[in-house]
């Protein structure tokens, strides 16, 4: 456990003092006042909203786009990769200005986003740019040498490789490893935060302090996005935990410990967000620790609920909501499927993993535990981000940067192989099958650190595979089919019941849960063909279950007899010209729906889903531009979607 | 006869035959022997230069030995490359000297120095339009679903908007459909507006008067009233203010234009024949 704790203690000294005093001059108030009169308490606060529908409006109404998750120059791969921007060009671009991305093109989005987080891996953190300066230390070493040799001569992807592999065996040299607390690391960390505090600008743009812990042992995905909520004035207090023993772990149980003492330190704020279960084969959302094989316990189930409070559900590295093997009634699931092996394909994918990898089987899960442990270990809201590793956050179909930076537009990168391993000549990853994904929906008061991080904190998330589609969800006990003809549903939603992320406990006798379901299209993009919410519920035997129902959906279509289910919506994609028409699907729906098989005593989540319609995906977009034939495997057309956060309900014990 | 095709000193041999081949078809090797390579003190001083920067000493006798022998060895193969006519048609030569060539102007262009204050002031006041603060309203809208009212949408937008216009007093919150965006907006600019509803009803936002219900205007979702409460027009920011980006603009359109004045110079030297079919329509862009 590394702290570099500086000057903290004595802040703590002269805090607790003022706290203490304050505490007393409290104390002395409330006595002057005498008892409290319940009565008179009542009166000062309001029975009713206030006539003007505009005051004392504290909840959000505007949702906040950004990226929770991205890799600059910093990270050790993307630099071996080519990425050459940093942070502060990654803040630059994300704000909305057009700049040269690593491979030489122009580039810009098509809006700015609202927040961006940068989040390079701790270990190794500032290596590239160190190692491409050829500094004196980096010379002095064989191995340093030898890589800034193969550099400098054109041999950057050899030397890239290398590296990873190198890293990957644990026989990093140390002499020019950034470790914590070498002059190196902590340099690259003060770079990274400067580069927030400089592109922080409240209220107009959000740069959060964060960075990734990359728990990657045997190449199983355990990687945590972590998020700072303080400025630099705490995170400087630290530097990044790192996986490498003996000064990090691989193991999130320490993780979590680390940001426990961050937090007991500095009386700053963290949180986790995970990311790509579906490439830790069988290991993210375990019921079985793998570093102990032993069952989770409750400190872990606590742990996890306390610090991770977000799931990252999509990203490049394919879709992480559910898989057709989990939900074979879900005709959606099988959507930017990922379930080759681990990241680095080192060990193959086994039907069985399927179910501690992805959102939708963790939430039910999470059921069960709850039930067993009595605390809720799964029980996250949902974001989407790029975890892209050039700096640029750039993930829509027609706009899109690719993963790394030799996977920027060019010709070839669709038919490029992006993972192998000799272990298994037979499988691959090809680069057509990253998925130009995602983005995160935040619904917050401001666009602060403070506010941002505090809707995190609650929840009040959503995922998008990439484009701006706005989706309110709230649960209460009374929504009525009236509410959804309201003209500001907000208004109604936060008046009646929780928002998403929320918790629903007891209700009326014999009530069943209503929920206000509403989304609006991205005002530059595709027409919406349904909204869906998907439950999941824990039986009286201790066995879950889930069920996709339709909600609303554009034009007359009418559910399949035999099925149910609403007909797929049609398809206007132009794949040669990668255009396609908003002729189908609708820019707006709105429901309020009742959950008919509601039972009291089991417990349940319920969280929407938005699709678009059919639209080109980026290889569509590639194969235009570039001219080029690609084979018939690769998809070319993509069904974009949101996923927000669930809202619970938990039976009275 | 496996082994001895892994070996490496095989493929150098194999290798060398081929070029030996290729070079003694198309002209017989043009480097006379006995041609001098001369290593001249200030060479070697550069060389001693280079070392110590980075390796922050001056190389040993040794060293310096095996740096001299390293910069023969290059000197030789390069120019044996280039009888050889290795550099001719080779994409990364031909980029690397054109590079070169255009570090050379620019540096020329930085050697004017740093512009004045004076001069920044005249970019800043010709280009103001780039650093100027977007113009923002604050501004009420009510929807219109076309999904729900079909074609009648705009005739009842109509209808409101009359009778928003004969009284003062209407709760806006309860006119309308449905819809996710607030329907008050304070100090907004225009390139948010526009990313909210779509660049028509921010530009349409400029336009409508003051204080007034106006509409409907179209959106990406539907129709809109709107009634502008305020606007605040593009404001000329001071030098002070963005300072920094005016810089670095005039200086990156200064290494242009000297580029540019430095190409058609040069390119008035030459005559330039495109062969190819009429039809193509190619021409050299001049």
């Amino acid at each position: 456990m590394k702290l570099g704790i500086m000057s903290a203690n004595a802040t703590f000294a002269v805090l607790s003092i003022a706290l203490t005093l304050a505490g007393h001059s409290l104390m002395a108030f409330a006595q002057d006042t005498g008892e409290p009169d319940k009565a008179a308490i009542d009166k000062s606060f309001p029975a009713k909203r206030p006539y003007s529908p505009y005051a004392g409006r504290q909840f959000p109404t505007r949702v906040y786009w950004g990226d929770t998750h991205l890799h600059t120059s910093y990270s050790m791969d993307a630099g071996a990769f080519g990425a050459r921007l940093g942070p502060k060009e990654a803040y630059v671009f994300a704000k909305g200005n057009e700049i040269t991305a690593s491979s030489g093109q122009r580039v810009k989005l098509s809006r700015p986003l609202d927040f961006l987080v940068v989040a390079d891996h701790s270990d190794g953190m500032g290596f590239f740019p160190m190692l491409l300066s050829g500094s004196q230390g980096i010379l002095n070493d064989p191995q340093g040498k030898k890589w800034y040799e193969m550099i400098q001569s054109g041999k950057g992807a050899d030397a890239a490789l290398d590296i990873i592999i190198t890293f990957g065996k644990g026989q990093m040299p140390k002499a020019i490893f950034p470790l914590p607390g070498t002059a190196p690391y902590r340099s690259a960390w003060a770079e990274t935060i400067k580069a927030a505090e400089e592109a922080n600008d409240p209220g107009r743009f959000t740069a959060f302090i964060g960075f990734e812990w990359t728990s990657n042992t045997g190449g199983n995905n355990l990687h945590r996005n972590v998020i700072f909520r303080d400025n630099a004035a705490k995170a400087s207090l630290v530097e990044p935990y790192t996986t490498i023993k003996p000064l990090g772990s691989d193991n999130p149980r320490d993780l979590w410990r680390w940001m426990q003492t961050y937090e007991e330190k500095t009386n700053g704020s963290v949180l986790a967000i995970a990311h790509n279960g579906n490439l830790s084969n069988g290991r993210m959302f375990p019921l079985i620790e793998s570093f102990t094989g032993k069952p989770i316990d409750r400190e872990y189930a606590e742990q996890r609920a306390q610090w991770e409070r977000l799931y990252e559900a999509t990203q490049i590295k394919g879709d992480g909501e559910t898989h057709p093997f989990l939900s074979p009634n879900d005709e959606f699931a099988n959507f930017e499927r990922w379930d080759k092996g681990n990241l680095d394909l080192s060990e193959l994918k086994k039907p069985e993993m399927l179910e501690f990898e992805y959102a939708r089987a963790a939430l039910r899960n999470g059921l069960k535990l709850e039930k067993e442990l009595g605390v809720n270990p799964y029980k996250f809201g949902m974001v989407g981000s790029t975890d892209s590793h050039t700096g640029l956050a750039a993930v829509e179909e027609d706009n899109f940067f690719g993963k790394t930076s030799s996977a920027e537009p060019s010709a070839g990168r669709a038919e490029h192989p992006f993972i192998k391993n000799p272990a298994h000549p037979g499988v691959v990853v090809m680069g057509w099958e990253t998925s130009a994904s995602g983005y995160a929906g935040v619904w917050a008061t401001d666009n602060t650190r403070e506010a941002l991080w505090d809707a995190m904190q609650r929840k009040e998330t959503y995922a998008t595979t990439g484009p701006r589609i706005i989706v309110r969800f709230f649960g209460g006990w009374d929504f009525g089919a009236n509410d959804a003809n309201t003209r500001s549903p907000a208004v109604v939603g936060y008046e009646k019941g929780v928002p998403m992320g929320g918790d629903l406990h007891k209700g009326p006798a014999g009530a069943a849960p209503t929920f206000l379901v509403a989304a609006l299209k991205d005002p530059i993009g595709a027409n919406l063909d349904r909204i869906q919410i998907v439950k999941g519920w824990l039986d009286d035997k201790g066995e879950t279950h889930e069920k996709v129902y339709d909600l609303a959906w554009s034009g007359d279509r009418k559910p399949d007899p035999k099925t149910g289910k609403i007909p797929a919506v049609g398809n206007t994609v132009d794949i040669p010209n990668a255009t396609w028409t908003n002729t189908i699907g609708t820019p707006e729906l709105i429901k309020v729906w009742k959950d008919p098989a509601f039972d009291a005593l089991q417990s349940a989540f319920y969280y929407v889903r938005v699709l678009e319609i059919p639209t080109p995906r980026w290889t569509a977009f590639d194969a235009k531009y570039f001219g080029i034939k690609l084979p018939p495997e690769v998809t070319m057309t993509v069904q974009e979607r949101a996923y927000t956060s669930p809202i619970w309900y938990t039976p009275a014990k | 006869m496996r082994k001895l095709i892994r070996e490496p000193l095989f493929h150098f041999l194999l290798l060398g035959a081929v070029i030996f081949f290729i070079a003694g078809r198309s002209r017989s090797i043009a480097v006379p022997s006995g041609e001098k390579i001369v290593i001249t003190q200030s060479q070697i001083e550069s060389i001693v230069v280079g070392f110590s920067r980075t390796w922050m000493r001056p190389p040993t006798q040794e060293e310096l030995q095996g740096l001299v022998s390293d910069y023969v060895r290059d000197e030789v193969l390069y120019r044996e490359a280039r009888t050889m006519g290795l550099d001719q048609d080779d994409v990364i030569v031909r980029r690397r000297m054109r590079q070169k060539f255009e570090f050379l102007v620019e540096d020329m262009t930085a050697r004017t120095g740093p512009p004045s204050d004076q001069e920044l002031e005249t970019y800043l006041r010709q280009h103001a339009d780039k650093y100027s603060e977007e113009p923002s309203f604050g501004f009420e809208q009510i929807f219109f679903s076309r999904e729900k009212r079909g074609a009648s949408a705009e005739t009842e937008a109509l209808a409101i908007l009359a009778r928003l216009r004969g009284t003062s007093r209407m709760n806006i919150e309860k006119l309308g459909d449905a819809f996710l965006l607030p329907s008050q907006f304070e100090k907004t600019s225009a390139g948010e507006t526009a990313r909210l509803f779509g660049e028509k009803f921010a530009n349409e936002l400029t336009r409508t008067q003051l204080g007034a219900w106006a509409g409907p205007i179209e959106s990406s979702y539907g129709l809109h009233l709107v009634r502008v409460n305020g606007r605040i027009p593009e404001v000329a920011p001071s030098l002070a203010k963005v300072r920094e980006s005016v810089l670095r603009d005039l200086l990156s359109d200064r290494r242009k234009q000297e580029l540019d004045l430095q190409y058609k110079k040069l390119r008035a030297r030459y005559t330039v024949v495109v062969e190819r079919p009429e039809s193509s329509g190619i021409t050299e862009a001049r």
